[in-house]
C-alpha cells in the first residue's frame, strides 16, 4: 500500500471514529454513574439524525434554512435540544422507576426502549432512506481528500469532547457527577442533588449522540433509516468498554481506534466483508485479556 | 426408570395420533377455517416458539444469565443439520432399497436433528466460556454479537446458499406436527426435570446469588456453561426441525428480532417459569398471527398492516412488564392444576395474598445503584 | 487454568471457522459464478426446470370474477420498488376492468406485503393461495423473496410471473413460473459491453453489496463477461447495504486508478457511495444495473447535478423513450399516480398485461390452460419492448442503458441479445 492510501485511510477512520467517541462518551458517562449500559443511546443518535433530516426536508419559514452557516448551527442545536428532552424522558419513565431494581432488570427495560424509538421511528418515518440534501466541496492536501464536511464535523466533535472534559473537570456539576461515580452514598450524604446530577448526565449523553447524529446525516450526508443507530450504537458500547467504561478520554480514545481499524480492515480486499465483525471480536478479546479496558482501572468486585 | 420410558411412549404416542388426526383434518378440509395456512400459524410455529421460549427460559430465567443470541444458536442448528441433509444424508438415502426409505428418512432425519442439537450444543459451550468472565450486561452484548456473527457468517458462507436463502432441504419432517410437539414436549420435560432434581437448586443458587453460591461450594461456572449447553441444544434441534419442514431457511430467519422476541417471550411469562415461558410463546406468536388477519388501517398518510405494530407492542410489553410486574405473569410460578384451584377456591377474598416473591433476577445480587 | 485451555478452544474453532469463510469466499470468485456452483448448461437448467412436479391441488379459483395474488415489498426496506409495483399492477388492472374486463368478468387483485422477509414471503402466498384462491400470482421484485414465493406457487399449480426477479434461479424453480424481465447475466454483460464498446474503458474496479445475492451475482457476471471482452478488473470489494462509510473502500480503489467503477448494489447505497467517491477526488464515471433504478438514487447522491451526474445503469425501459407504447403508458401512470412510471412500474404494468392475454387465450378460468398460454406468449408488444417467452421461462428482450442527468435518466442506447442470452443465460446460481 503507498503511503498517501495508508494516510487517506488513517483520516477515514479518525472521522467514523470520532463519530463513535461522541456516542460513546454518552454510553461511558451513564455506566459510570449507574452502572447501567443505556441501550437506546444508539436510537438517540438516530433520532439527531432525523431531525437533521426534518429540518432540511421542508422550508421552516425560512428559520432553518440549511443554505446559511447559522441555518445549519441552529439545526445541530435544535436536533441536541430534541435529543436532550429525549434522553430525559427515556430516564424520567423507564429507568427512574427502577432505580432500585436488580440490574438484569433495567437492563431488559433499555433493550425494550432501545426497540421501541427503533420502531416508533419505523411507524412515524417509513423505512426508506432520508438524506439531507446537502454536498460538500473536497479539499485536497497532498495525496489526502477530505471534504469541507469531515473537517467541520472533526473540529466539531473534538471541541465538543474538549467542551465536555472541561464540564466534568472544572465545574461544580461536573465535580457532583465525579463524586456520585466515585461513591453514590457517600455522594448523596453530602448533599449531592444525585437526581438532579443523574438527569443532567443523560441530557448530556443525549445531546452529544443527537448532535452526531445530526452531522452524520448534514455532513456525511448519511441515509437515515429507523436501524440507522443501532451498529453504531453498538461500536460505540465497544468503544466504551475498549476505552475502559466509566472513563471518558478513554471512550474517545477507544472510539478512534476503533475507527481506524475499521477503516483499515475495509480497505482490505478480502476481509472487507467482516468489517462488522471486528467491532465484537474486539470486544471478546478485551473483557477477556483486560476487562478494565485501555486506561480503566481494575476495580475489585465487593462481595 | 420403567415408568419413564412408559410415559416417554405414552407421549410419543399421543403425539404421533394427534399428528393422524390434524393430517387428516387439514387435507380432508373438515373444518373451513383449518387450512395449511392456519395450521403452520397456529399450531406449528407456536410450538417452534415454545420450544425456543422454553430452552431461553433455561438460560435467561433460571440460571439468570442474560442472553440475546438464541437466534444464533437456532441458526447453527437449521444450517447445519440442513449442510449434513443435502451434503451427505441425500445421497445415502438414494441407496437405500424403496421398502426401507420411510425408515431410513426416520433415520436420518433424526440425525439430523442430533447434529443440529450437536452442533448448537457446542456453540453453547463456546458462548458459555466467556461468561465466566463476563456478567449480566456484558454478557448480554457479548451474545449480542455471537448472534450477529453467526448470521453474517451463515450470510457469506456460498456452501450454505449464502444470502438467498440455502434451498433443496428434503422436507423429512413433512407435516411437522408429531416432531415440533415432540421436541416442545421433551424441552418442557428436559426443564422441568432439572428443576426437581439437585441441580436445579444449584441453577436457581446461580441466579439468586452468585457469589455466595461459590462460597456455598456450588461450581457456579459448571452450571453456567451447562445452562448454555443445554438451551442451546433444544434451540438448534428447534433450528433442524425448521429447515426440515420449510425445505429453506434464509439468514434474515435469524436475525436479532427473534432473539428480542424470544426473550420477550421469557419475560412475559416470568423469568424461571417453565409453564410461563409456555403459555407466552405460543400466545404472543398466536396474537401475531391475528394481527395480520385485521385489516389494513392508514395512518400518517401511510398504509399499515395491524402486525406491523407487534415489534413495537413486543418493546412495549417489555418496558411496561419490567416496570410494573418485573416477576413476569406467572413469576416464579408454575401453573398446574393445584394452583388453579387454589386460584379458583381463593378468588372471592382477595385480602388473603400469599406472602410475596421477592424479584430477584439479578446475576450479581448487586442491585443498581442507590442512595 | 481451565478457562485458558477452554479459551485456546475458543481461538481454534474461531480461526477454523474464519478460514472457511475465507476458502469458500475465495473459491466463489475464483470458480466465477454467483454461488461458487461453476457453470450450469442450458439443458440442465431445463431438466431442473421441468423436473418440479405439482404436488398438491389448491382450492378452486373463483369462477365468478378473476382473483389475482400481488406479493411485494409494501412496507419494507425496499417498499419503493413494491411501490411501483402495485401501480404498475392497479394501472393494468383499472384498464382492463374499464375495457369490460377479462373474459368478460371483472378482474380483482389482492396485495399481500413481505417486508423483504423471506419466510413472509411464503407465509403470504401460502394465504393468497389457500384463503384468497388466486387464479394466479404475479411477484416478488427481489430474487431472493422470489426464490421463497415461487416453490410454493409450483407445488400448488399455480402460475407466477415475477414482473422483476432477474436472477436466473427464479424460473428454475418450475414450470409453472415466469418472468417478464432479461436475467442478470445478460444485465451485466450489456453494462460489460457498454463500458468496453461504447466508453472505450479498460480498467474497472467493482463494489458490490456483499449481503445480496442480486449485487453479488451481477458482481461476478460482470467480471466475466468484460474479462472476455479485453477488459481488466482492477479490484473487487464489497460492502453492506446499513455501512455509512464506504471510503476505505474506495480510498482501495482509488490507489489504482480505474477507469470506471461498476457498483452493481441498490440505489440506497449508491447515492452515498458516489458521494464519497467524488469527495475522494475520483472522477471517473459510475455504473450499476437496474437496482439504481429510483426516483431516491439522485436524492441520495445530494440531489441533482452532483455526485451521481453522468453516470450510466442498465435498465429495463427508457421513459423518454420517443416510441408511442412508452410515451401513452407514462402518460397514464402520470395522471393517475402523478410521477414518472420507473422501470418497476413499467414491468409490473407488463406482467399483468401479459398474464391477462393468457388468461383471454386460455378462455376458462383454469390453472393448467393459463399456465401454456402464458409459455406460448410470442412477441406480446409490451411497454418494455417486445415479449416473446422462451423456454426457460424468461423473457427475451433487449435491455437500455440510462444516464443520469439531472433529476431524469435519459437514453443512451438499447443493446439487444444477440449472442448474449444463449451464452449468458447457460451460466446459472444454484
Amino acid at each position: 500500500m503507498e503511503l498517501s492510501t495508508i494516510a487517506q485511510q488513517l483520516v477515514n477512520g479518525i472521522q467514523s471514529g470520532a463519530i463513535y467517541a461522541l456516542i460513546a462518551v454518552g454510553y461511558t458517562m451513564v455506566y459510570g454513574i449507574l452502572r447501567m449500559i443505556n441501550f437506546a443511546h444508539g436510537e438517540v443518535y438516530m433520532v439527531g439524525a432525523l431531525v437533521a433530516w426534518l429540518g432540511t426536508s421542508r422550508d421552516w419559514y425560512g428559520v432553518v434554512s440549511h443554505s446559511s452557516t447559522g441555518g445549519l448551527v441552529l439545526l445541530i442545536a435544535t436536533a441536541m435540544l430534541v435529543c436532550m428532552t429525549l434522553g430525559v424522558l427515556i430516564e424520567r419513565l423507564a429507568y427512574r422507576p427502577l432505580r432500585h431494581a436488580p440490574r438484569l432488570i433495567v437492563l431488559i427495560t433499555a433493550i425494550g426502549m432501545s426497540f421501541l424509538l427503533q420502531n416508533l421511528a419505523l411507524i412515524l418515518f417509513g423505512a426508506d432512506p432520508k438524506t439531507v440534501p446537502l454536498t460538500w466541496r473536497t479539499v485536497q492536501l497532498g495525496g489526502i481528500s477530505v471534504s469541507l464536511g469531515q473537517l467541520v464535523l472533526l473540529i466539531a466533535s473534538l471541541s465538543f469532547m474538549a467542551g465536555l472534559q472541561l464540564l466534568v473537570k472544572r465545574t461544580q456539576f461536573g465535580r457532583a457527577m465525579r463524586a456520585v461515580s466515585e461513591d453514590f452514598q457517600a455522594a448523596a450524604l453530602m448533599g449531592v442533588p444525585y437526581d438532579r446530577v443523574i438527569v443532567g448526565t443523560f441530557a448530556i449523553g443525549a445531546a452529544l449522540a443527537g448532535a452526531g447524529g445530526a452531522m452524520t446525516a448534514i455532513f456525511v450526508g448519511a441515509p437515515v433509516t429507523p436501524t440507522f443507530g443501532f451498529m453504531p450504537g453498538v461500536k460505540a458500547f465497544v468503544s466504551a468498554v475498549l476505552g475502559g467504561i466509566g472513563n471518558i478520554p478513554g471512550a474517545v480514545l477507544g472510539g478512534l481506534l476503533l475507527g481506524v481499524i475499521e477503516a483499515l480492515v475495509g480497505g482490505h480486499p478480502t476481509l472487507s466483508p467482516f468489517r462488522d465483525a471486528i467491532a465484537f471480536c474486539l470486544l471478546i478479546a478485551v473483557l477477556l485479556f483486560r476487562p478494565a479496558g485501555l486506561l480503566g482501572r481494575a476495580v475489585q468486585e465487593k462481595v | 426408570m420403567v415408568r419413564q420410558i412408559f410415559w416417554c411412549g405414552v407421549a410419543i404416542a399421543i403425539c404421533w395420533a394427534l399428528d393422524r388426526l390434524l393430517q387428516a383434518a387439514v387435507y380432508g378440509q373438515w373444518f373451513g377455517w383449518l387450512t395449511d395456512y392456519t395450521y403452520r400459524a397456529f399450531i406449528l410455529v407456536p410450538l417452534l416458539f415454545i420450544t425456543l421460549a422454553v430452552s431461553l427460559n433455561l438460560i435467561n430465567g433460571i440460571t439468570g444469565q442474560f442472553s440475546l443470541g438464541h437466534a444464533g444458536f437456532f441458526a447453527v442448528g437449521a444450517y447445519l443439520s440442513a449442510g449434513f441433509s443435502v451434503y451427505f444424508a441425500s445421497g445415502w438415502l438414494a441407496q437405500v432399497p424403496p421398502a426401507w426409505q420411510g425408515v431410513a428418512q426416520f433415520g436420518l432425519l433424526l440425525m439430523a436433528a442430533l447434529i443440529g442439537a450437536g452442533a448448537a450444543a457446542l456453540f453453547g459451550l463456546i458462548v458459555g466460556i466467556p461468561t465466566l468472565r463476563l456478567r449480566g450486561d456484558y454478557l448480554a452484548i457479548a451474545t449480542l454479537g455471537f448472534g450477529e456473527i453467526v448470521r453474517v457468517l451463515f450470510e457469506n458462507l456460498d456452501l450454505f446458499g449464502a444470502q438467498r436463502g440455502f434451498t433443496g432441504i428434503p422436507t423429512w419432517v413433512g407435516f411437522g406436527f408429531f416432531w415440533y410437539a415432540l421436541l416442545a414436549m421433551g424441552c418442557i420435560a428436559v426443564s422441568r426435570n432439572l428443576l426437581k432434581s439437585t441441580h436445579g437448586l444449584a441453577f436457581l443458587s446461580v441466579r439468586e446469588d452468585e457469589t455466595a453460591a461459590e462460597v456455598m461450594g456450588v461450581p457456579t461456572t459448571y452450571y453456567k456453561v451447562a445452562a448454555f449447553v443445554i438451551g442451546a441444544m433444544f434451540a438448534g434441534a428447534a433450528g433442524a426441525l425448521l429447515a426440515h419442514r420449510e425445505g429453506s431457511i434464509y439468514p434474515v430467519d435469524f436475525k436479532l428480532d427473534i432473539s428480542i422476541v424470544v426473550v420477550t417471550m421469557v419475560v412475559l411469562g416470568g423469568q424461571g417459569s417453565i409453564t410461563g415461558s409456555v403459555l407466552a410463546g405460543a400466545g404472543l406468536k398466536m396474537l401475531e398471527e391475528l394481527l395480520r388477519l385485521l385489516p389494513v388501517v392508514t395512518l400518517f398518510g401511510r398504509e399499515f398492516q395491524p402486525s406491523d405494530f407487534r415489534m413495537l407492542a413486543f418493546a412495549l410489553v417489555l418496558i411496561l412488564m419490567m416496570i410494573f410486574r418485573p416477576q413476569g405473569l406467572l413469576g416464579h410460578r408454575e401453573l398446574s392444576w393445584a394452583t388453579l384451584r387454589r386460584w379458583l377456591s381463593r378468588s372471592p377474598k382477595r385480602a388473603s395474598v400469599p406472602p410475596a416473591e421477592t424479584p430477584s433476577l439479578s446475576s450479581e445480587g448487586e442491585q443498581m445503584r442507590q442512595p | 487454568m481451565t478457562w485458558r485451555k477452554w479459551l485456546l478452544w475458543l481461538i481454534a474453532v474461531a480461526i477454523i471457522m474464519t478460514l472457511s469463510a475465507c476458502t469458500s469466499r475465495s473459491g466463489g470468485s475464483a470458480g466465477g459464478a454467483a454461488g461458487g456452483s461453476g457453470t450450469v448448461n442450458p439443458s440442465a437448467r431445463l431438466a431442473k426446470r421441468n423436473a418440479a412436479k405439482v404436488e398438491q391441488s389448491a382450492p378452486e379459483p373463483d369462477q365468478d370474477r378473476i382473483v389475482i395474488g400481488v406479493y411485494a415489498d409494501l412496507t419494507g426496506d425496499n417498499s419503493t420498488f413494491g411501490e411501483e409495483t402495485r401501480n404498475g399492477v392497479t394501472l393494468a388492472v383499472e384498464e382492463v376492468n374499464r375495457a369490460g374486463g377479462v373474459l368478460g368478468k371483472q378482474v380483482v387483485v389482492r396485495f399481500e406485503d413481505t417486508r423483504s422477509d423471506p419466510q413472509q414471503a411464503r407465509n403470504v402466498v401460502t394465504k393468497l393461495i389457500q384463503q384468497e384462491r388466486v387464479l394466479a400470482v404475479i411477484g416478488e421484485v427481489a430474487s431472493t423473496m422470489s426464490l421463497a414465493g415461487g416453490p410454493i406457487c409450483q407445488q400448488y399449480g399455480v402460475p407466477m410471473i415475477s414482473p422483476s426477479s432477474t436472477n436466473p434461479a427464479v424460473t428454475d424453480q418450475g414450470n409453472y413460473i415466469f418472468r417478464v424481465c432479461f436475467t442478470d447475466p445478460f444485465q451485466s454483460y450489456v453494462m460489460a459491453k457498454f463500458l468496453a464498446e461504447h466508453l472505450k474503458v479498460k480498467r474497472v474496479a467493482i463494489l458490490y453489496d456483499n449481503s445480496s445475492d442480486y449485487s453479488k451475482g451481477l458482481a461476478e457476471f460482470f467480471q466475466e463477461s468484460f474479462r472476455k471482452m479485453g477488459g481488466e478488473i482492477t479490484d473487487v470489494l464489497s460492502y453492506k447495504p446499513q455501512d455509512t462509510d464506504f471510503r476505505s473502500q474506495l480510498t482501495t480503489i482509488r490507489a489504482k486508478n480505474p477507469d470506471a467503477i461498476y457498483i452493481p448494489g441498490y440505489y440506497k447505497s449508491v447515492g452515498l457511495i458516489a458521494r464519497q467517491a467524488r469527495e475522494l477526488g475520483i472522477k471517473v464515471p459510475l455504473a450499476g444495473g437496474d437496482g439504481w433504478s429510483s426516483p431516491k438514487l439522485v436524492e441520495g447522491a445530494g440531489g441533482p447535478g452532483k455526485a451521481i451526474e453522468g453516470c450510466y445503469f442498465s435498465d429495463h425501459y427508457a421513459p423518454d423513450d420517443p416510441a408511442p407504447q412508452i410515451q401513452e403508458f407514462v402518460k397514464k401512470y402520470r395522471q393517475r399516480f402523478g410521477q414518472t412510471p420507473g422501470g418497476l412500474a413499467a414491468l409490473a404494468y407488463d406482467a399483468a398485461r401479459v398474464l391477462f392475454a393468457a388468461i383471454e387465450k386460455a378462455g376458462k378460468l383454469d390453472r393448467a390452460a393459463i399456465r401454456n398460454a402464458i409459455a406460448n406468449t410470442r412477441n406480446f408488444p409490451g411497454v418494455t419492448g417486445v415479449i416473446t417467452i422462451n423456454e426457460f421461462g424468461d423473457a427475451d428482450k433487449s435491455a437500455v442503458v440510462l444516464q443520469v442527468r439531472g433529476n431524469r435518466f435519459v437514453f443512451v442506447t438499447r443493446i439487444t441479445p444477440e449472442t448474449a442470452t444463449t451464452a449468458a443465460s447457460a451460466r446459472q446460481v444454484k
